[in-house]
Protein backbone atom coordinates (compact mmCIF):
# COMPACT_ATOMS: atom_id res chain seq x y z
CA UNK A 1 0.00 0.00 0.00
CA UNK A 2 1.41 3.36 -1.05
CA UNK A 3 1.10 5.85 1.79
CA UNK A 4 3.54 8.44 0.47
CA UNK A 5 0.57 10.75 -0.16
CA UNK A 6 0.23 11.13 3.64
CA UNK A 7 3.80 12.41 3.83
CA UNK A 8 3.21 14.69 0.82
CA UNK A 9 0.14 16.10 2.53
CA UNK A 10 2.06 16.58 5.79
CA UNK A 11 4.98 18.18 3.92
CA UNK A 12 2.66 20.75 2.31
CA UNK A 13 0.68 21.49 5.50
CA UNK A 14 0.80 24.65 7.66
CA UNK A 15 2.28 22.48 10.43
CA UNK A 16 5.31 21.81 8.23
CA UNK A 17 5.73 25.55 7.51
CA UNK A 18 5.54 26.29 11.23
CA UNK A 19 8.09 23.59 12.08
CA UNK A 20 10.53 24.83 9.44
CA UNK A 21 10.29 28.51 10.29
CA UNK A 22 10.12 28.40 14.10
CA UNK A 23 13.45 27.02 15.30
CA UNK A 24 12.72 27.96 18.93
CA UNK A 25 9.35 26.22 18.98
CA UNK A 26 10.80 23.19 17.18
CA UNK A 27 13.52 22.74 19.80
CA UNK A 28 10.97 22.99 22.61
CA UNK A 29 8.71 20.40 20.95
CA UNK A 30 11.78 18.21 20.47
CA UNK A 31 12.42 18.49 24.22
CA UNK A 32 8.81 17.46 24.91
CA UNK A 33 9.27 14.46 22.57
CA UNK A 34 12.43 13.32 24.36
CA UNK A 35 11.00 13.91 27.85
CA UNK A 36 7.83 11.99 26.92
CA UNK A 37 9.99 9.11 25.67
CA UNK A 38 11.97 9.18 28.92
CA UNK A 39 8.75 9.14 30.96
CA UNK A 40 7.26 6.29 28.90
CA UNK A 41 10.39 4.14 29.04
CA UNK A 42 10.89 4.99 32.72
CA UNK A 43 7.39 3.84 33.64
CA UNK A 44 7.66 0.70 31.50
CA UNK A 45 11.12 -0.16 32.82
CA UNK A 46 9.88 0.30 36.40
CA UNK A 47 7.04 -2.18 35.84
CA UNK A 48 9.17 -4.65 33.88
CA UNK A 49 12.07 -4.63 36.34
CA UNK A 50 9.57 -5.11 39.16
CA UNK A 51 8.26 -8.20 37.37
CA UNK A 52 11.83 -9.43 36.94
CA UNK A 53 12.19 -9.03 40.74
CA UNK A 54 14.98 -6.47 40.35
CA UNK A 55 13.49 -3.28 41.84
CA UNK A 56 10.90 -2.46 44.52
CA UNK A 57 10.47 -6.12 45.37
CA UNK A 58 8.74 -5.20 48.65
CA UNK A 59 5.92 -3.38 46.85
CA UNK A 60 3.02 -5.44 45.40
CA UNK A 61 3.29 -5.41 41.60
CA UNK A 62 -0.34 -4.45 41.00
CA UNK A 63 0.23 -1.17 42.88
CA UNK A 64 3.20 -0.31 40.62
CA UNK A 65 1.38 -1.30 37.42
CA UNK A 66 -1.77 0.64 38.41
CA UNK A 67 0.20 3.77 39.32
CA UNK A 68 2.33 3.82 36.17
CA UNK A 69 -0.56 3.19 33.73
CA UNK A 70 -1.84 6.79 33.67
CA UNK A 71 1.65 8.20 33.06
CA UNK A 72 2.26 5.71 30.27
CA UNK A 73 -0.83 7.00 28.43
CA UNK A 74 0.14 10.66 29.04
CA UNK A 75 3.66 9.96 27.75
CA UNK A 76 2.30 8.15 24.68
CA UNK A 77 0.07 11.13 23.86
CA UNK A 78 3.06 13.48 24.25
CA UNK A 79 5.26 11.29 22.04
CA UNK A 80 2.70 10.95 19.24
CA UNK A 81 1.62 14.63 19.16
CA UNK A 82 5.17 16.04 19.35
CA UNK A 83 6.34 13.34 16.93
CA UNK A 84 3.83 14.40 14.25
CA UNK A 85 5.01 18.01 14.60
CA UNK A 86 8.68 16.99 14.34
CA UNK A 87 8.01 14.66 11.40
CA UNK A 88 6.22 17.40 9.47
CA UNK A 89 9.49 19.33 9.10
CA UNK A 90 11.21 16.46 7.25
CA UNK A 91 8.19 14.45 6.08
CA UNK A 92 9.48 13.52 2.60
CA UNK A 93 12.86 12.45 4.02
CA UNK A 94 11.18 10.21 6.59
CA UNK A 95 8.99 8.54 3.96
CA UNK A 96 12.04 6.64 2.68
CA UNK A 97 13.99 6.35 5.93
CA UNK A 98 14.36 2.73 7.11
CA UNK A 99 15.05 3.75 10.72
CA UNK A 100 11.82 5.76 10.80
CA UNK A 101 9.81 2.76 9.60
CA UNK A 102 11.61 0.50 12.07
CA UNK A 103 10.70 2.94 14.83
CA UNK A 104 7.05 3.08 13.72
CA UNK A 105 6.90 -0.73 13.53
CA UNK A 106 8.43 -1.00 17.02
CA UNK A 107 6.12 1.67 18.41
CA UNK A 108 3.02 -0.03 16.99
CA UNK A 109 4.17 -3.43 18.21
CA UNK A 110 5.06 -2.01 21.64
CA UNK A 111 1.64 -0.38 22.09
CA UNK A 112 -0.26 -3.52 21.01
CA UNK A 113 1.95 -5.78 23.14
CA UNK A 114 1.65 -3.49 26.17
CA UNK A 115 -2.16 -3.18 25.98
CA UNK A 116 -2.81 -6.85 25.28
CA UNK A 117 -0.19 -9.39 26.41
CA UNK A 118 1.71 -7.35 29.04
CA UNK A 119 -1.45 -6.04 30.68
CA UNK A 120 -3.13 -9.47 30.77
CA UNK A 121 -0.08 -11.33 32.07
CA UNK A 122 0.95 -8.77 34.71
CA UNK A 123 -2.53 -8.79 36.23
CA UNK A 124 -2.13 -12.57 36.67
CA UNK A 125 1.37 -12.52 38.16
CA UNK A 126 1.91 -15.33 40.68
CA UNK A 127 2.46 -14.66 44.38
CA UNK A 128 6.18 -15.39 44.09
CA UNK A 129 6.59 -12.37 41.79
CA UNK A 130 3.70 -10.01 42.39
CA UNK A 131 3.33 -10.25 46.20
CA UNK A 132 -0.37 -9.53 45.60
CA UNK A 133 -1.67 -12.49 47.59
CA UNK A 134 -2.61 -15.95 46.27
CA UNK A 135 -4.36 -15.92 42.86
CA UNK A 136 -6.45 -18.73 41.41
CA UNK A 137 -5.72 -17.73 37.78
CA UNK A 138 -2.00 -16.99 38.10
CA UNK A 139 0.32 -17.69 35.16
CA UNK A 140 3.81 -19.16 35.46
CA UNK A 141 6.58 -16.95 36.84
CA UNK A 142 8.75 -17.65 33.78
CA UNK A 143 5.98 -16.34 31.47
CA UNK A 144 5.83 -13.06 33.40
CA UNK A 145 9.62 -12.68 33.16
CA UNK A 146 9.63 -13.54 29.45
CA UNK A 147 6.96 -10.91 28.76
CA UNK A 148 8.98 -8.34 30.76
CA UNK A 149 12.11 -9.09 28.71
CA UNK A 150 10.21 -8.88 25.40
CA UNK A 151 8.66 -5.56 26.42
CA UNK A 152 12.02 -4.10 27.48
CA UNK A 153 13.54 -5.21 24.17
CA UNK A 154 10.77 -3.64 22.07
CA UNK A 155 10.99 -0.24 23.78
CA UNK A 156 14.78 -0.19 23.79
CA UNK A 157 14.70 -0.72 20.02
CA UNK A 158 12.12 2.07 19.59
CA UNK A 159 14.32 4.53 21.49
CA UNK A 160 17.46 3.49 19.61
CA UNK A 161 15.78 3.71 16.20
CA UNK A 162 14.49 7.18 17.09
CA UNK A 163 18.03 8.30 17.74
CA UNK A 164 19.35 6.62 14.60
CA UNK A 165 16.94 8.52 12.34
CA UNK A 166 19.38 11.38 12.82
CA UNK A 167 22.28 9.34 11.39
CA UNK A 168 20.74 8.96 7.94
CA UNK B 1 -9.31 -17.92 28.18
CA UNK B 2 -7.74 -19.92 31.00
CA UNK B 3 -4.54 -18.79 32.69
CA UNK B 4 -2.73 -21.79 31.24
CA UNK B 5 -3.74 -20.94 27.64
CA UNK B 6 -3.04 -17.25 28.17
CA UNK B 7 0.40 -18.09 29.51
CA UNK B 8 1.19 -20.21 26.46
CA UNK B 9 -0.02 -17.51 24.03
CA UNK B 10 2.00 -14.85 25.85
CA UNK B 11 5.10 -17.03 25.88
CA UNK B 12 4.85 -17.72 22.13
CA UNK B 13 4.26 -14.00 21.38
CA UNK B 14 7.27 -13.01 23.52
CA UNK B 15 9.59 -15.58 21.94
CA UNK B 16 8.48 -14.63 18.40
CA UNK B 17 9.06 -10.93 19.19
CA UNK B 18 12.47 -11.48 20.80
CA UNK B 19 13.74 -13.69 17.95
CA UNK B 20 11.90 -12.12 14.97
CA UNK B 21 12.31 -8.52 15.97
CA UNK B 22 15.86 -9.29 17.09
CA UNK B 23 16.80 -10.49 13.60
CA UNK B 24 15.12 -7.52 11.90
CA UNK B 25 16.60 -5.06 14.35
CA UNK B 26 20.03 -6.66 14.01
CA UNK B 27 19.99 -5.61 10.35
CA UNK B 28 19.16 -2.07 11.46
CA UNK B 29 22.13 -2.10 13.83
CA UNK B 30 24.39 -3.26 10.97
CA UNK B 31 23.11 -0.41 8.78
CA UNK B 32 23.77 2.06 11.58
CA UNK B 33 27.31 0.81 12.05
CA UNK B 34 27.84 1.15 8.29
CA UNK B 35 26.55 4.73 8.27
CA UNK B 36 28.79 5.58 11.22
CA UNK B 37 31.76 4.06 9.41
CA UNK B 38 30.91 6.03 6.27
CA UNK B 39 30.71 9.27 8.24
CA UNK B 40 34.14 8.81 9.81
CA UNK B 41 36.00 7.11 6.95
CA UNK B 42 37.68 8.82 3.98
CA UNK B 43 37.07 5.80 1.73
CA UNK B 44 33.64 4.61 0.63
CA UNK B 45 32.86 1.54 2.81
CA UNK B 46 31.80 -1.66 1.02
CA UNK B 47 28.78 -2.05 3.27
CA UNK B 48 27.23 1.13 1.80
CA UNK B 49 26.58 -0.75 -1.45
CA UNK B 50 24.13 -3.03 0.40
CA UNK B 51 22.20 -0.26 2.13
Amino acid sequence: MDIVFIFEWLDASWLSDLARTSAGLFSMVQAVHILSMIMLCGMLILGDLRMLNVVLTGVPSDIIIANTKKWIYIALAGIILSGIYEASAIAMKLATNSFFWAKMAGLSMGIVFMLSVRSAIYSRAPEVIGSNGPQSDAVGAWVVKLVALANLFIWFSVAANGRWIGFS
Amino acid sequence: MTANTLGKVAAVCSIVIIIGWGIYWGVQVQDTMCLLEASTSVDFPECMENL
